[in-house]
C-alpha cells in the first residue's frame, strides 16, 4: 500500500518541489503551509510520516510536533524535521521536541529520500 | 591611557627620621632637667642660711634619682604629652615645696618662678622666654630686693636666683618650643594629607569615569558583536532557504521530474548545480566561523562510531563539484573503537579538508582514511590528495584566516580562505592535532589526530610543544 507523507513547509517553492519529488518516489503526498493547516489535515485523515519545517508562521514546527505527539493516533508516527536552523543545538531542540530525525537545509534529495525510507522502515 | 589630571607634585613635609630625632630630644630633655634640678639645688643650698636640711637634700636627691630613672624610659613613653605634663607638675611641686620649706625666701621668688612658667605657657619662643626671665630677675633684684636692704647687688646672696630662673626658663621654654614644633609638624602633615586626599580623590574620580567609559565601550562592543553574529546567522539562514528551493528544482529537473532533458540542458543544469553547491559551501563556512567567533560553538562530547562518521562525511562531500578525473574514497581501517569527541566539529573538519583537497586536485585520488593507534590511544583521520601540493614558503600561512595562495587554482572557485582556519580552530577545540605533509606537484596530506577520549591526548615526542607547532605545517 502507498505510504502517506505529510509535508509541512511555508516556503512556496520548497513546498512545491518537496511535493513533486516525494510524489515521484512513489508516496502519496499531502501538503500544508503551516502548523494550523497541518493540524487540519491530521484531524481529517491519518498519515505514515511527517516532513516538517520548524520555522513557520501561525504555528511553528515545535508546537506542531507537540500536538501531533499528543494525539494517540500519531503518538509514534515518524517525524522528520527539515530546517534552515543549522546549529548542533537546533538538532537537539528538534529531537527533544519529539522529531525522530533532523535534516538541515539545504539538503540534497538523495539524503531526504534515504532518511524517509529509513524512518518508514522503522530504523 | 592618560589620566586627565596629571599627578600633582605633592611631597610630604621634610621631617628628620623620627627615631633619631626622638633620641636627641630625650637626651636634651633629661639634660635640661638636670640643669633645672642643679639650679634649684643651688638656690636651696646657697641662698639664705647655707645649711642643708635633710628634707631639701632628700627632695634634690629624689629629683636627681627620678631624672636618672627618666633617662632609662623609652623615648616614646617619655616624650608623650601626658608624661611631660606629669613631670612638669611634679617638678613644680617639689620646687615650690623646697622654696616653702626653706622659708628664707620672700614670696617674690615663687612669683618669679610661676611667671616663668606662665611665660612658657603663653610664649612659644625659647630665647624670648630666657631673656624675659633673666631681665625680670634682674629687675626684681635691682628694684625689689636692694632698696629694702643695704647691700651691694654683687654681694647679695639672692644673686644665686638668676641661675635658677635661667635654668627654669630654659627647661620650660624648651618644652614649649617642642610643643610648638610638634604642632607645626602636625599642621604640615594635616595639610599634606588633605592635599593628598584631594589628589587621590580627583584621580580616583578620573579612574572611575574611565572605567565606566571602558565598561560602556566594552558592552557596546559586545552588543555590536552579538548583533553582527545574529545578523550573519540571519543572513545565512535567509540565503539557505531560497537556495534550498533552487537546489531542489535543479535536482528535480535533473531527475527528469519535468520531462526528459537534452544533454545540453543537462550540462547547463549540472553547471548551475555545481555553482549552487559552491555557494552553499561558502555559506556553511561563514556560518561555522560566525559560530566560532561568537563563542557559540561549545564542544559537545559524545560517543562516536568512526566508520559511521566517515559515511556521513562521504554523503556530505560526494556532491561537491570536482574535476572529472578525481576519485573520492573513504576507508576506515577495521578495529577502530568508539571515540568520545564532537561529531559536528569532526564533520566540519573533514568536510573542509575534503573540500580543500577537491579544490586543488585535477586528477587522481582523494583518499579519506581513519585508523587507530593503540599506543597513543588516538584515532587519525587523514585526507590525502594527488593535487598541486603546497609550497614550502606557504606552509606557515595556510591556517591563517582569509589566507589564499592566489587565484590560479586548478578549480575555478577558490573560496574565501576560511576552510583551513576553521579546521585548525576546531581541531584545537577537540584537543586534537593537525599535521600537514606536502610535496609540490605530488599532492598533500592533512592528518588530524584526536584522542579516543578527550582526557587521553598524548603528544607525539617529536612535537613537544603540542599542536601549536605541528599545525604550522612541520614536516
Amino acid at each position: 500500500m502507498q505510504k502517506k507523507v505529510l509535508v509541512v513547509e511555508d516556503h512556496p517553492d520548497t513546498h512545491s518541489v518537496l511535493l513533486l519529488m516525494i510524489e515521484r518516489w512513489g508516496f502519496e503526498v499531502v501538503g500544508a503551509r503551516n502548523g494550523r493547516e497541518a493540524m487540519a489535515v491530521i484531524e481529517a485523515s491519518d498519515f505514515d510520516l511527517m516532513v516538517a519545517d520548524m520555522a513557520m508562521p501561525l504555528m511553528d514546527g515545535f508546537e506542531l510536533v507537540k500536538r501531533v505527539r499528543a494525539r494517540s493516533q500519531s503518538k509514534n508516527t515518524p517525524i522528520l524535521a527539515v530546517t534552515a536552523l543549522g546549529a548542533p543545538e537546533d538538532r537537539d531542540r528538534c529531537l527533544e521536541a519529539g522529531c525522530n530525525d533532523y535534516l538541515p537545509k539545504p539538503f540534497s534529495f538523495d539524503d531526504l529520500k534515504a532518511r524517509i525510507e529509513a524512518l518508514l522502515a522503522g530504523k | 591611557m592618560q589620566l586627565k589630571s596629571a599627578p600633582s607634585l605633592v611631597t610630604p613635609p621634610n621631617r628628620e627620621a623620627p627615631l633619631s630625632r626622638n633620641e636627641d630630644e630625650k637626651r636634651l630633655f633629661v639634660l635640661l632637667r638636670y640643669v633645672l634640678i642643679i639650679g634649684a639645688a643651688y638656690l636651696f643650698l646657697f641662698e639664705g642660711e647655707m645649711e642643708a636640711p635633710i628634707v631639701v637634700i632628700t627632695l634634690i636627691a629624689g629629683a636627681l634619682a627620678s631624672n636618672v630613672l627618666l633617662s632609662h624610659l623609652p623615648v616614646n613613653l617619655l616624650l608623650r604629652p601626658f608624661t611631660v605634663g606629669l613631670i612638669v607638675c611634679v617638678d613644680i611641686g617639689w620646687i615650690v615645696a623646697g622654696l616653702w620649706y626653706q622659708g628664707s625666701f620672700g614670696s617674690d621668688i615663687i612669683l618669679l618662678y610661676f611667671f616663668v612658667l606662665f611665660m612658657a605657657a603663653m610664649g612659644e619662643n625659647l630665647i624670648l622666654i630666657v631673656i624675659a626671665a633673666v631681665l625680670l630677675s634682674g629687675v626684681d633684684l635691682t628694684f625689689v630686693m636692694i632698696p629694702g636692704q643695704d647691700r651691694s647687688i654683687w654681694t647679695f646672696s639672692s644673686l644665686v636666683r638668676i641661675p635658677f630662673i635661667f635654668t627654669a626658663a630654659l627647661f620650660y621654654g624648651h618644652l614649649t618650643e617642642n610643643i610648638k614644633r610638634e604642632r607645626r609638624y602636625a599642621l604640615m602633615e594635616k595639610e599634606f594629607a588633605e592635599k593628598m586626599a584631594h589628589v587621590v580623590h580627583a584621580q580616583t574620580k578620573d579612574l572611575r569615569e574611565q572605567a565606566e567609559e571602558f565598561r560602556m565601550n566594552y558592552e557596546k562592543a559586545l552588543e555590536t558583536s552579538r548583533l553582527k553574529a545574529e545578523f550573519v546567522a540571519t543572513v545565512s539562514h535567509e540565503l539557505r532557504t531560497p537556495l534550498q528551493a533552487v537546489m531542489g528544482y535543479i535536482e528535480a529537473l535533473l531527475d527528469g521530474a519535468m520531462g526528459a532533458l537534452q544533454s545540453s540542458q543537462k550540462r547547463v543544469l549540472d553547471r548551475i548545480r555545481e555553482n549552487g553547491l559552491y555557494i552553499l559551501d561558502l555559506i556553511l563556512g561563514i556560518l561555522d566561523l560566525n559560530r566560532l567567533e561568537a563563542g557559540r560553538a561549545p564542544v559537545r562530547w559524545e560517543e562516536i562510531d568512526v566508520p559511521g562518521l566517515l559515511g556521513e562525511v562521504g554523503r556530505m562531500t560526494r556532491h561537491m563539484p570536482r574535476a572529472g578525473d578525481v576519485v573520492l574514497e573513504f576507508y576506515a581501517v577495521p578495529g577502530i573503537p568508539m571515540i568520545v569527541s564532537d561529531r559536528d566539529k569532526l564533520k566540519i573538519i573533514l568536510r573542509n579538508l575534503v573540500g580543500n583537497a577537491i579544490k586543488f586536485t585535477e586528477k587522481g585520488l582523494i583518499m579519506v582514511r581513519a585508523d587507530f593507534d593503540p599506543e597513543t590511544q588516538t584515532v587519525g583521520f587523514s585526507v590525502r590528495d594527488t593535487g598541486t601540493g603546497i609550497d614550502e614558503e606557504d606552509m606557515p600561512f595556510i591556517f591563517d584566516m582569509f589566507w589564499q595562495k592566489d587565484k590560479s587554482h586548478t578549480h575555478a572557485m577558490a573560496g574565501i580562505g576560511l576552510g583551513l582556519h576553521i579546521v585548525k580552530r576546531l581541531v584545537e577545540d577537540i584537543v586534537g592535532e593537525i599535521q600537514v605533509e606536502s610535496e609540490k606537484g605530488e599532492g598533500s596530506m592533512f592528518r588530524v589526530r584526536v584522542p579516543v577520549s578527550p582526557g587521553l591526548m598524548v603528544r607525539e615526542p617529536h612535537h613537544p610543544e603540542g599542536n601549536r607547532r605541528s599545525d604550522r605545517g612541520e614536516l
